[in-house]
């Protein structure tokens, strides 16, 4: 028994599953935000690799009720740069990122000691679109989400 | 280099998704005379609408990745020719043909230099208030190999977005900026 790597991936486990928690609560939010929208949610899984392993992810479609493909979300990944968690996701038109970034956002310290965060407009804990065009994150509720799966697919709500 | 080097590779990154996006509703125009017509003369012209489509898909992915390591590669050079800037002043020992020769010799070796050495002294000196800005340039680092190796199934990273990669690069330029 190696008892020098059991806490490491006691610790890498507990990472994927609070991120696996992370994204599963994220999936039940937008079911709800979306269940009068004529929208429908599938839930996949799919197998993903990253630096804390190999494991299952679920993902979720977000079709119209005619069947017309708006936005897949895939977690990418919980080790990711400047966030806790990453889910891409996919329309037919683009890609974008949404992060999951803890309260205030990711920061830095300069040689004075005085800390800048990377982010503008990171409040509570949760999950962030960042995008181009904004200033500010958007943080990830249902006005966020419908104009996300817009940038995605071009599908005017 | 007295100038952050990195935003004109973001513009060129943020150009190439908008030409895409652009390139994409292109192949979705129900007209096709409009359609052809903003094809023209390009390599999409004469490919199906299915092989346009799957064409772009695959270099957007590409893209990704080769503006992380245009990216990389703008950091990484930002830093020799600060650390270079920074020797001159060997150039003021005595004998004076001693200090040319030493600092010749220290500016061509600042080329052989490891960047994971380069960030491993910056984290004891400019960075050392904050460890983690030269943890976060040497994912970056990490990912630019696995791109530039070949994406090899062997190994797996941390993913990084040309956003996160130049988020975290630039915020160690405007250290160094900030201490010429």
């Amino acid at each position: 028994m190696n008892l020098i790597a059991e806490p490491q991936s006691m610790a890498i486990a507990e990472q994927k599953r609070v991120y696996l928690q992370r994204v599963n609560q994220l999936y039940q939010n937008i079911q709800d935000w979306l269940k009068n929208d004529d929208l429908v949610c599938t839930q996949s899984e799919v197998e993903i690799a990253e630096t804390l392993g190999e494991y299952v992810v679920p993902t979720l479609a977000i079709q119209t009720v005619a069947g017309e493909d708006l936005a897949a979300l895939k977690p990418v990944g919980a080790d990711v740069l400047l966030a806790e968690g990453m889910i891409e996701v996919t329309g037919w038109l683009d890609h974008n990122y949404v992060l999951y970034l803890l309260a205030g956002g990711p920061t830095f310290l300069d040689p004075a000691g005085i800390k800048h965060p990377y982010y503008k407009g990171i409040g509570e804990e949760g999950w962030y679109w960042i995008n181009r065009l904004n200033t500010h994150a958007l943080r990830l509720n249902k006005p966020s989400l419908l104009q996300l799966i817009t940038w995605v697919s071009d599908h005017e709500f | 280099m007295n100038f952050n080097p990195l935003p004109p590779i973001k513009q060129a990154y943020d150009t190439a998704q908008d030409s895409f996006r652009i390139a994409k509703r292109t192949l979705k125009t129900q007209h096709p005379q409009i359609r052809q017509r903003l094809l023209q003369r390009t390599t999409l012209e004469t490919q199906t609408l299915r092989e346009a489509e799957r064409v772009i898909n695959q270099n957007i992915q590409a893209a990704e990745g080769i503006f992380v390591l245009m990216l990389w590669a703008t950091f990484e050079r930002f830093l020799r020719d600060y650390l270079q800037h920074k020797g001159v002043i060997l150039q003021q020992m005595t004998p004076p043909d001693l200090a040319q020769a030493m600092y010749r010799h220290f500016h061509e070796e600042v080329e052989f230099w490891r960047p994971e050495d380069i960030l491993d002294f910056l984290k004891d000196s400019l960075l050392k208030q904050d460890p983690q800005l030269a943890g976060r340039a040497k994912a970056v680092y990490s990912f630019r190999n696995w791109i530039a190796h070949g994406k090899s199934a062997k190994k797996s990273v941390s993913p990084v977005s040309p956003d996160s990669a130049y988020t975290a690069l630039e915020s160690i330029v405007n250290i160094l900026l900030d201490n010429p």
